[in-house]
């Protein structure tokens, strides 16, 4: 684009010749450069705006914020939600709770795909020892929760030290909208995190980091979740069977947020739901009955005639 | 084996007929009047102080490979001969070094520096060339003769060290050469030279349709006619290359041994750029590249890259290739790269984004990374046509293409194998399973005692890793039957049993066999997965 040069006002017109040509130009030469920079910058607004239309991936464009969908948990949440660029951790409560982190950071994966405006995949790093103590990922246990296989890539590593670098690579290539890490808790640190978070805001996606043990330790993360497992609500059809999963969860930590804690529970795919998929898939909050008593009161119930029976046998 | 000391003379042997006998002899072991095949008790008669080796027919054949693949460095057509022997095809290569004879010069230059004897010879066909370089040219035939040579069997009159035979006109060079430069076995010869047909001359000199008729052996070698156009050229012979060359190939000499890594990675990157550009000239991008780096000792190192997806990206190459050369040994330095695109793929050119400079890398990218530092790559879950839960998935490559990740075209990327035996997933019928499924599955279900009420009541504790769990919750059996059709035997009917403890947590429980059954074992309880 060529900008012309605006006149001097010496040379235009047929006055004193000045030396300051800005404060002593004429009513009339100085409306004349004043259209013309409104002219311009009119002019560039309107490629500005082009641009953004151009601009897919343009961060001014508003999206959906990563939430649970329940009013009561994201009250607790900043205004936008969770942080989709950034690192969050997941730490059991007690060794017996790993299954449950990882089910709660499931869920919260399948919210945020979402929210993904490319609906990318996600990819979980699943650590050799962990498989060995805790069993590796079954597709068919996902699709149930709701995250169909194609979602899915697995990465299985043998050393931490490969988990870290490849949960970086994966953030910073931003080919996945969340990728997942099982983490052994003596190997985290501040720099890790910090690294790890760095790369998620590069790659635009989010980090979730999966603890095998309760994590004291400060972190980088934009937010920390305790996890323990809760008793699941029964059931209205089979109340002696495990209901949903669910769990008592703990914020522990979040960035412009407040802690808080609730017995949380998904709804997974529902057998006879395949016409509304989007009824699936979803958190809501437990009420504090489904949480002790009542339940094993009903379970010992059901199992009460059994219980009569004479004949026990241990296989 | 250290080298023999200079001037002494040395052989190596081998077990012939009638004891060993003399394989290779050096420079003074020829010049004291030993030859190729002689016993080793008569040389030793003759010069007492002769040092003998046992011959490695292994090793020889190893090292000449080697030496073979260090020749590629003049043209990427080399074939080894025989034992002893190198073939290179130097068509459209020799101008790059100065013609022929300046090409000649410099290769013996620095075999003759290695500690090799050489005998190069250029000719319009691999037969003349082969004539040439190892039978003396007519002028020394004189002072050749003097050396007692044995003709018997394959052994031959071995050039004298460090000659040189030049590229002679065809025609006239090879008809003073001897029939034995036929490559033509030792019946064929001796039957020859009973007709007193001494030189290459005098068989050309004779109607094609009798030597024909002499000499219709099956062999090659027998048939002296099909040798003799080989020769000149009026048969075609092919040279079998020990690595076919690729079309896409980069390659720098340098002038100066480099031994630092930063030169080596700005040699590198000038060959990943000039690769790169005749790549996408042609719209192909690289799936295995190779680069062998020559080294001035006379070794050669070489380093694989495998990509997911062909791609023509520098950057994506040289990501691949430059922290490989952190663990190269350079040795006493590299003089020579090459870069070459062994297998290639048609790549559709994709522009980058208009307004903004993509910063990310695509998912086949990421993959080659970790491909690249790890032994696994990137894996899907795929549904398998089973019930049984350790057959009903498997762990596969994740089907990548340059565009990304494709799972809705499993057909297309992975190899179909018969599907009726694998049971693979006709698509939209295996869809989410109906039943529950644990979040996580073991690899071998772990043992557990389960007290339940018999036959088939629910699960009420449960002693897994050694810690015993009250059940408060239990939903089973699904019975999972063995399938017949896969003829493992020894499979008993399961039942399947989700059940949830005091504290919430999840099992999935299965016994192995069936109450009741008095045949064989009694039934036995598993943990095969947790839920979430």
């Amino acid at each position: 684009m060529r900008i012309h040069p605006l006149p001097v006002s010496g040379a235009a017109g047929g006055g004193l010749p000045v030396a300051g040509p800005a404060l002593h130009r004429r009513p009339e030469e100085q409306t004349h450069a004043k259209a013309l920079v409104a002219r311009l910058r009119e002019r560039i607004a309107r490629m500005e705006q082009s641009h953004q239309r151009l601009d897919r991936k343009s961060s001014t464009r508003p999206s959906t914020p990563w939430r649970f969908g329940i009013a009561a948990v994201d009250a607790h949440l900043p205004e936008q939600g969770l942080a989709r660029h950034a690192l969050h951790d997941m730490a059991p409560q007690s060794y017996g709770d790993t299954a449950a982190t990882m089910g709660f950071t499931m869920a919260l994966a399948i919210q945020r795909l979402k929210v993904d405006q490319k609906q990318r995949p996600v990819l979980w790093c699943r650590s050799a020892i962990e498989c060995l103590e805790h069993g590796k990922l079954c597709g068919h246990g996902l699709e149930w929760l709701g995250l169909s296989r194609e979602k899915l890539l697995v990465l299985s590593l043998k050393k931490q030290v490969s988990l870290f670098w490849t949960m970086e690579e994966a953030l910073k290539s931003g080919c996945f909208s969340s990728v997942i890490s099982d983490a052994a808790s003596q190997h985290i640190d501040l720099t890790i995190t910090r690294r790890l978070s760095l790369s998620a805001g590069e790659g635009r996606s989010s980090g979730l980091l999966v603890f095998n043990r309760n994590h004291e330790e400060a972190t980088a993360s934009f937010s920390r979740w305790k996890l323990a497992t809760a008793q699941s609500p029964p059931q209205s059809l089979e109340p002696g069977a495990p209901g949903h999963p669910a769990w008592a969860v703990t914020l522990s930590r979040i960035r412009g947020g407040r802690p808080g804690n609730w017995n949380l529970t998904w709804q997974p795919h529902q057998q006879f739901s395949t016409r509304y998929p989007h009824a699936s898939h979803h958190f809501s909050l437990v009420s504090g009955i489904f949480g002790g008593a009542l339940s094993q009161g009903t379970a010992e119930a059901a199992f009460a005639p059994a219980a009569e029976r004479p004949a026990f046998r241990t296989g | 084996m250290p080298l023999p000391p200079k001037g002494l003379p040395f052989a190596l042997v081998e077990k012939g007929q009638k004891g060993l006998r003399l394989y290779a002899v050096n420079i003074s072991a020829r010049h004291f009047g030993l030859g190729l095949g002689q016993r080793l008790a008569d040389a030793r008669a003759a010069v007492p102080e002769l040092l003998t080796e046992q011959h490695n027919a292994e090793k020889d054949m190893a090292s000449l490979l080697g030496l073979a693949s260090w020749m590629e460095r003049y043209s990427p057509w080399v074939a080894p001969d025989e034992k002893d022997g190198l073939l290179l095809d130097s068509t459209g290569v020799s101008h790059l070094f100065g013609g022929e004879n300046e090409m000649r010069k410099d290769m013996a230059r620095r075999l003759t520096e290695y500690g090799f004897t050489t005998r190069i010879a250029f000719a319009g066909t691999i037969g003349a060339a082969w004539a040439l370089a190892r039978f003396p040219s007519p002028s020394c035939a004189d002072a050749q003769s003097t050396s007692p040579a044995s003709g018997r069997g394959k052994t031959y009159p071995r050039p004298l060290a460090g000659e040189v035979a030049s590229r002679s006109d065809d025609g006239e060079g090879i008809q003073f050469l001897p029939i034995e430069a036929l490559r033509i076995d030792a019946n064929a010869i001796r039957t020859l030279r009973r007709l007193g047909l001494k030189t290459i001359g005098s068989l050309q000199a004779l109607p094609r349709a009798s030597l024909a008729r002499r000499f219709r052996g099956e062999s090659i070698h027998e048939n002296v006619l099909l040798r003799l156009d080989e020769l000149t050229g009026q048969r075609h012979e092919a040279l079998n290359a020990i690595n076919p060359p690729s079309s896409f190939m980069a390659h720098r000499a340098l002038m100066e041994p480099v031994i630092s890594h930063d030169g080596l990675e700005a040699v590198l990157r000038g060959l990943v750029h000039a690769l790169v550009a005749d790549l996408e000239a042609k719209a192909q991008g690289a799936i295995r590249l190779i680069l062998k780096l020559f080294k001035s000792d006379g070794g050669r190192a070489q380093i694989p890259v495998g990509l997911s997806a062909a791609s023509h990206d520098p950057r994506h190459i040289l990501r691949l290739l430059l922290p490989k050369l952190d663990t190269l040994d350079a040795g006493f330095g590299i003089d020579a790269m090459t870069l070459e695109a062994r297998e290639t793929a048609g790549v559709v050119p994709q522009q980058n984004g208009f307004m903004e400079d993509d910063g990310g890398t695509s998912l086949a990218e990421f993959n080659d990374r970790v491909l690249n530092r790890e032994v696994l790559g990137l894996s899907s879950l795929q549904a398998v046509a089973s019930h049984v839960p350790e057959r009903a998935e498997r762990v596969a490559k994740a089907p990548l293409s340059p565009s990304g990740y494709s799972p809705n075209k499993l057909g297309e990327s992975v190899p179909r194998v018969l599907p009726q035996l694998v049971g693979e997933v006709p698509e939209g019928r295996w869809g989410p399973s109906l039943q529950p499924r644990p979040l996580l599955i073991f690899e071998t279900p772990e043992p557990a005692r389960v007290i339940a009420s018999v036959p088939d009541g629910p699960p009420m504790r449960l002693t897994w890793r050694r810690v015993t769990r009250k059940l408060v919750r239990s939903q089973g059996p699904e019975r999972i039957a063995p399938e017949w059709w896969h003829l493992t035997s020894g499979e008993r009917p399961r039942d399947y049993y989700h059940v949830e403890d005091a504290q919430g947590r999840r099992y999935w429980l299965y016994r192995d066999g069936l109450y009741g059954e008095d045949d064989g074992e009694p039934p036995k309880w598993f943990v095969h997965g947790l839920s979430a």
